[in-house]
């Protein structure tokens, strides 16, 4: 009988151990991004477009390109465009760290009563501090409408440790309008790979 | 007893001892799971702060306001709307009044109305729109979010949308008591999925290949050898190039059209930016194929086993590739598709196509269409003809999209005038792309729109002429004009940019030595001042430039010493034939079987051989026509075509 007990109790004891492991495996992954995100930093300027610090922009008919019309998060998002024969645009300093992996990330929705044709343009771009272009970041035209919040993203560390402007520039034609909406732009710098580090927490069994 | 008593007190303790065990495991257990499940599930896409809902189900109603009755309650397009203090309005158009339109998007109330999460005012348009999920179907009614709207008995009902199941598009007419009648209702396609790119252009009989692409390299100024999507590309001063969504830069998504030469460079006609893609893409005849590889018009692409290929692409047929672009800038094919030109949406039960309309009925727009060889009928009560792009007429290219009659033909459920992506369509764009620099001799007198004199040549400046960064000019300034040339010998301007102003941005490498060799790609119409292309890099003789030689034309071998030029061509300082390198000195006779289509410069074709004529052939004969035998003396080069110096008419 007492051995009995003793192998339950091993039993248990192994059963515990076991469980205990897998969370000492699952948590230092699970810990991982956080202690990443320690190491990584968005360098973007209000890309979540809830006020207009950081933003030079300009529109056809001097209206506010920062909107609560539609957001992907939070209250407001850039708005381009949205009437006929539109030319607005929107530019924001970037101050990219060097050695470092740069990734511009950004959500976009188009709304257009166009029948499709790409007569309607938003196009986002690298250019430099005098307006030259260096990189088409993305191109969007009616031709990508839909109801739906989409998201791009895409490295950008061949332009770490310079200061580069991100230049969103809108133009439509002059019938059936297009929206164009940005938001939630993050530009994240992040170190090296081998800064991620794993927590390790202490395992105590009871072996009574 | 006390034994028994004592087991049971053992195996009590043991009991609690394991509920606690257990309790810790449970514990562990879950933690462990919990940290699976966060490790396995990705972040919410949207979130949770988000202000308005997701709109995936959302109803949407595009129609004239009709009253605007309090700041709660509108009518659209007879339905009641219902505005909350959280409905967002969009005024940028224009101020919501009574006979503006406006777009409406919410929920069903239930009751034939609408709760408004979002408005926003447009412009007037042509017909009532109403989206949303189909709540009932009857011969008499379509309801949509329980909004009904009347149907007749020529309504079309496209696609068989199931009540409770399907979303619906329904267009709808007012009708003179300003009651409803739908014209149409069509099956939503799949409404959860973005649109994929759903038109690309008819190709153009110029050209041998079509390459959708990014952006890989391209000089600093526009002429030069540029890469997309691994595909060395040839720009030359004939090129156009577009750049509406976007500038031209690297990484940018482009449409090449063009032909590829004998040296597999791709020779671009046209060049503009589109929209990002899913995937590369070339069309064009299928050169051949294996089980590896295959040429697309000239163009070279990989395939594997994981290549999809459907239909039947047969060598010499126009196929479409989707590929992706490997790391070492080979184009990797997703799919080889047979290209049919017609896409089927089997879900609405619909063809889509786009061509140009080769035939309409007399004095009307209604009865039997010819567009791109294919019978389209075109019904009043039916089809939607939108001309927002520009007027039907013969010539005029179209998207068609409508069901498909046994005998062939379709039935059009909508007519749409269409431009190509980006462009502007402005009359004359068909005509060449010209590029010009030269010195303002006249602006118009009031602003700066109207007629210019620059070189010599009118130039036609219009509200869509993008008048460069700083646009102040005044006679006298010396600016670059991109824009069509036409009939007329006057340029309609796209782009004009003072040209010191270009200059300015370009960075060093101004007066840097420069000197290389290569074929005579092209030459000044006329005499030898001007741009030359050498190698397929431009260069830009003037009277200091020393030419060795007494003459030079296409397809001399030269070497070029020169200068750099910021964002411009070098200029030449000296030019010199390479002996040697020439093709070989050629003279024959025979009858003129093909002539270019306008002059007589370009191609011709003589018994059989492809006969360049250039600027400098001289033409002892002022005409000649097809079917007349000439004597032609001139070079050949290692492509077969012969460089004409003298074309004369045997006697």
């Amino acid at each position: 009988m007492i051995r009995d007990v003793w192998k339950r109790r091993w039993g248990m004891v192994a059963i515990v151990s076991i469980l205990a492991l897998a969370s000492l495996v699952a948590l230092p992954l699970q810990a991982t991004p956080k202690v990443l995100a320690a190491t990584c930093q968005d360098v973007s300027v209000n890309g979540s477009f809830e006020n207009s610090t950081g933003w030079q922009t300009s529109s056809t008919g001097s209206y506010s390109l920062f909107s609560n019309f539609l957001a992907h998060s939070g209250v407001q998002a850039i708005h381009l465009a949205g009437v006929d024969n539109a030319n607005d645009s929107a530019v924001a300093t970037l101050v990219l760290p060097a050695d470092q992996t740069i990734t511009l990330s950004f959500w976009w929705q188009v709304q257009s009563q166009e029948n499709g044709g790409g007569y309607d343009a938003l196009s986002l771009t690298l250019t430099d501090g005098q307006g030259k272009p260096l990189y088409a970041v993305a191109g969007l035209t009616d031709l990508n409408a839909s109801a739906l919040w989409q998201q791009t993203t895409i490295e950008l560390s061949a332009f770490a440790g310079q200061t580069v402007q991100l230049h969103l520039a809108a133009k439509t034609d002059g019938s059936l309008v297009t929206d164009f909406f940005v938001d939630d732009l993050t530009v994240t710098a992040c170190g090296s790979a081998s800064t991620s580090q794993q927590i390790f927490l202490p395992m105590t069994s009871n072996n009574k | 007893m006390n034994s028994q008593t004592q087991t049971q007190q053992t195996f009590s303790l043991p009991r609690r001892s394991t509920w606690t065990r257990w309790t810790l495991a449970l514990a562990f257990g879950l933690l462990s799971l919990l940290s699976l499940i966060a490790l396995t599930v990705p972040a919410q896409a949207a979130s949770p702060l988000s202000t308005i809902p997701p709109q995936n189900g959302e109803t949407e109603l595009v129609g004239p306001i009709d009253q605007i009755v309090s700041s709660s309650e509108w009518i659209v397009a007879g339905i009641p709307v219902h505005l909350t203090a959280a409905t967002r309005v969009d005024e940028r158009v224009a101020v919501p009044a009574p006979g503006g339109w406006a777009k409406v998007e919410g929920q069903g109330d239930g009751a034939g109305g609408m709760n408004a999460q979002r408005i926003k005012i447009l412009p007037v348009l042509p017909q009532i729109k109403l989206k949303g999920p189909l709540t009932a179907l009857s011969s008499a009614a379509v309801e949509v979010d329980a909004i009904s709207i009347p149907l007749s008995t020529t309504t079309r009902i496209v696609g068989d949308p199931q009540p409770g199941v399907d979303r619906v598009s329904v267009r709808a007419d007012r009708l003179a008591d300003n009651s409803l009648l739908a014209s149409r209702v069509q099956k939503e396609g799949a409404a959860d999925l973005p649109p994929s790119d759903p038109e690309e252009d008819q190709p153009d009989p110029r050209d041998g290949v079509q390459l959708y692409g990014t952006i890989g390299s391209r000089p600093n100024g526009d002429v030069g050898l540029w890469t997309v999507s691994g595909v060395p590309v040839s720009v030359t001063l004939q090129t156009a190039l577009v750049d509406r969504v976007g500038p031209l830069v690297a990484g940018a998504w482009v449409q090449v059209q063009g032909k590829v030469d004998n040296r597999g460079q791709l020779v671009a006609r046209r060049i503009r930016t589109v929209s990002q893609r899913s995937y590369h893409r070339v069309s064009g005849p299928l050169d051949g194929m294996t089980a590896t590889d295959l040429r697309v018009g000239g163009i070279y692409l990989k395939r594997d086993v994981n290549t999809k290929v459907e239909g039947n692409p047969t060598v010499g047929k126009p196929v479409e590739v989707n590929a992706n672009l490997l790391l070492n800038d080979s184009l990797m094919a997703v799919k080889i598709k047979s290209d049919k030109g017609e896409q089927e949406d089997s879900e609405r039960h619909t063809v889509e196509f786009v061509g140009r309309v080769e035939s309409l009925p007399a004095g009307t727009l209604f009865g039997e269409w010819m567009v791109a060889g294919r019978r389209v009928i075109v019904t009043e009560s039916i089809t939607n003809i939108d001309e927002h792009k520009g007027l039907i007429a013969v010539d005029v290219l179209v998207k068609v999209e409508g069901t498909r009659n046994q005998d062939g033909s379709i039935n059009a459920l909508e007519i749409d005038v269409k431009r190509g992506e980006g462009e502007e369509n402005q009359p004359g764009e068909d005509h060449q792309f010209v590029r010009l620099v030269g010195v303002i001799a006249a602006l118009p007198a009031d602003g700066l729109l109207g007629d210019w004199t620059v070189d010599g040549k009118t130039v036609v400046v219009t509200e869509r002429t993008e008048l460069g960064h700083t646009p102040t000019f005044v006679v006298s300034d010396t600016v670059k004009v991109k824009g069509y040339a036409q009939s007329d010998g006057s340029v309609i301007a796209r782009e004009i940019e003072k040209e010191n102003e270009d200059e300015q941005g370009g960075g060093g490498g101004e007066g840097q030595e420069v000197k290389w060799s290569g074929p005579i790609g092209g030459l000044p119409a006329n005499g030898l001042l001007g741009e030359w292309m050498v190698d397929g890099k431009p260069v830009r003789v003037n009277e200091q430039t020393e030419l060795k030689d007494a003459g030079y034309a296409v397809g001399d071998v030269v070497q070029v010493e020169g200068r750099r030029q910021p964002n411009g061509p070098a200029i030449a300082k000296k030019i010199e034939k390479r002996s040697g390198d020439n093709g070989q000195e050629v003279q024959f006779s025979g009858e003129i079987e093909k002539l270019p289509s306008h002059g007589l410069l370009g191609e011709w074709t003589v018994d059989g051989k492809t006969v360049k004529v250039t600027p400098q052939t001289n033409l002892k004969e002022n005409a000649y026509s097809v079917g007349d035998t000439v004597q032609v003396k001139g070079t050949q080069q290692q492509s077969g075509i012969v460089i004409a110096k003298k074309i004369e008419k045997d006697e």
